[in-house]
């Protein structure tokens, strides 16, 4: 699947992200940033919502080059079955990234191919990559 | 007729859910369309889409020139809509971050609609013989309330679990390590790219461009490899869940029961004497009200035990054959009240209820139910019933279950069964 990229500018702003997902199962997301050969826990959501609410990446001038993967774990354990497929179909995650360029899409959105479910549809796992660019 | 026709098409407009029922789907068959009936039906359909709905409804009215029979639809509509904020607060009806409580928001998630006929050859306790009975039911969770110290139970359960399945992804070390490398690739990619770009010497062109092709084809293996993991990763992902204790156990602690609970159902049924609209009538039409309070447990932790009164409250209409004919009807108007002790501890469940019933117009009919009922789980979803005493009518009949019972009895308002 395809990368979308952020940019970052060539400012010394500090960047952010937010994430927001929409689904009645009990959600978890994780944001990782991986540059220069490391990966670095970014921040995790801690209430079962799988809201991350507004979280530093860094500096813009730290970030060039860098990938961050958010990724967001749903289980579906405590909704009735009949509706795993619905909540699978009607996931929303919304993915806000502030300090960079003006004029760029935001939020960037959950694409379908970025989402899988398991063969029950209990669990579903979707991921997001954005590169972190200057230009 | 019409009134079935536009139900039928209202429902054409849900995606529905195909699904098998389960024997866990026979614990509570309290779907007032069902209810309604008397009925209690082996299988409840449940097309995949519109268009696969629409073709078993064309089957069941053999190419529209027939009213359909035997059936049994039941849809959750709410989760045919994408919701812009839904959150698993809402759902379990927990306060959420900011203190907003969730008492009502079972009135719309938790609200179902359900559909059915029954058509018997034979008369059949209330059923008459060649008679199409229809009916239409919804019922919905009105209030759930949770105290303060469940709301923290609650948000404390998610907490861990928030916790605990970050440690439970598969396969971490490989996919962090294949993160690495193509963040490496795509950093290399984009820098001999640059380096095409900008270089005039064609003969340098051509080793930068082979270098960048070179760079792309290892990038796709790379990519490969992250697909596999990823596309095995749900399913890993949920084998561990099932296995892990810990995990299980914040999922149990999600299931204690709200303190108040408030539930609401109506259905209304007509009948089809030899299945035609020509001598059409008022079957019967019902509306419930349970209200549950969770208020007392020796020791939840260790007994998970818990005491529940539920108020159960139903007014039902029917119109019932006078007596000696078959086509001479009645309407008869039954008002019902009554309660339910019930104490559960681990897997058993042992409740006593009590309901009275008064009739609009035939005092003399009027009767009680009084019966005792123990309940075992054994294993998720499957439950063995046993429950005796004595149900409505005015000869004290002993009501005896061993199999399914949800509480209220099944028979007419005048039975003396």
């Amino acid at each position: 699947m395809a990368i979308e990229n952020y940019f970052i500018g060539k400012d010394k702003k500090e960047v952010f992200i937010t994430v927001t997902v929409s689904t009645h199962g009990i959600a978890v997301t994780e944001i990782k940033l991986i540059i220069n050969g490391s990966i670095y826990n970014k921040g995790a959501s801690s209430n079962g919502a799988g809201l991350v609410s507004k979280t530093s990446l860094g500096f813009a001038s730290q970030l060039d080059g860098g990938t961050i993967k958010i990724e967001t774990d749903i289980v579906l354990t405590k909704i009735p079955k009949t509706a795993w497929g619905s909540c699978f179909e009607n996931l929303q995650i919304h993915y806000y990234l502030e300090g960079g360029e003006s004029n760029q899409k935001n939020p960037f959105e959950l694409l379908p191919a970025e989402k899988k479910k398991s063969t029950s549809g209990e669990t579903i796992i979707a991921t997001k990559k954005i590169n972190l660019l200057s230009r | 007729m019409k009134n079935l026709l536009i139900i039928v098409l209202l429902w054409c407009t849900f995606s529905l859910q195909a699904q098998n029922i389960e024997l866990k789907d026979l614990k509570n068959l309290n779907t007032p369309g069902f209810q309604i009936l008397d009925i209690a039906p082996s299988n409840i359909d449940r097309p995949s889409n519109p268009k696969a709905f629409a073709a078993s409804i064309m089957s069941l009215t053999n190419n529209g020139t027939a009213i359909p029979k035997n059936f049994a639809l039941e849809v959750t509509p709410y989760w045919y809509f994408k919701p812009k904020n839904a959150n698993v607060f809402q759902y379990l009806n927990i306060k959420d971050e900011t203190g907003k409580a969730n008492t009502f928001t079972g009135i719309f998630n938790k609200m179902s609609i359900s559909l059915a006929s029954v058509f018997n050859d034979s008369t059949s306790g209330s059923l008459i013989k060649n008679t199409n009975y229809i009916a239409f039911g919804v019922k919905t969770n009105l209030i759930t309330y949770r105290s303060e110290k469940q709301n923290q139970k609650l948000k404390t359960a998610l907490a861990n679990f928030s916790e605990r399945i970050i440690n439970l992804r598969p396969n971490q070390k490989d996919v962090d390590a294949l993160e690495i490398e193509l963040n490496r690739i795509d950093n290399k990619i984009r820098e001999i790219y640059t380096q095409l770009k900008n270089e005039d010497d064609n003969t340098l062109k051509d080793s930068i461009n082979t270098e960048y092709q070179n760079a792309i084809a290892n990038r796709a293996l790379l990519q490969k490899k992250m697909d596999d993991f990823e596309n095995q990763a749900p399913d890993l992902l949920e084998e561990n869940i099932k296995k892990d204790t810990l995990i299980q156990n914040y999922l149990k602690e999600l299931d204690d029961l709200p303190l108040i609970q408030v539930d609401l159902a109506f259905a209304y049924s007509e009948a089809f004497p030899d299945n035609t609209t020509k001598n059409k009538r008022f079957n019967r039409s019902g509306l419930w009200m349970n209200a549950a309070v969770n208020a007392f447990s020796v020791d939840k932790t260790e007994l998970n035990d818990n005491l529940a009164f539920i108020l159960c409250t139903r007014f039902i209409r029917d119109n019932l054959p006078e007596e000696g004919s078959l086509d001479v009807f009645k309407r008869i108007n039954a008002f019902d009240l009554g309660f339910k002790l019930e104490y559960s501890i681990k897997d058993l469940s042992i409740s006593y209820e009590y309901i009275k019933r008064d009739y609009s117009d035939k005092s003399n009919l009027n009767s009680e139910r009084k019966v005792g009922t123990i309940q075992y789980k054994i294993s998720d979803g499957l439950f063995i019933t046993g429950a005796y005493g004595t149900n409505f009518g005015i000869d004290k009949n002993i009501f005896t279950l061993f199999g399914i019972n949800y509480g209220f009895g099944k028979s007419s308002l005048n039975s003396n069964n």
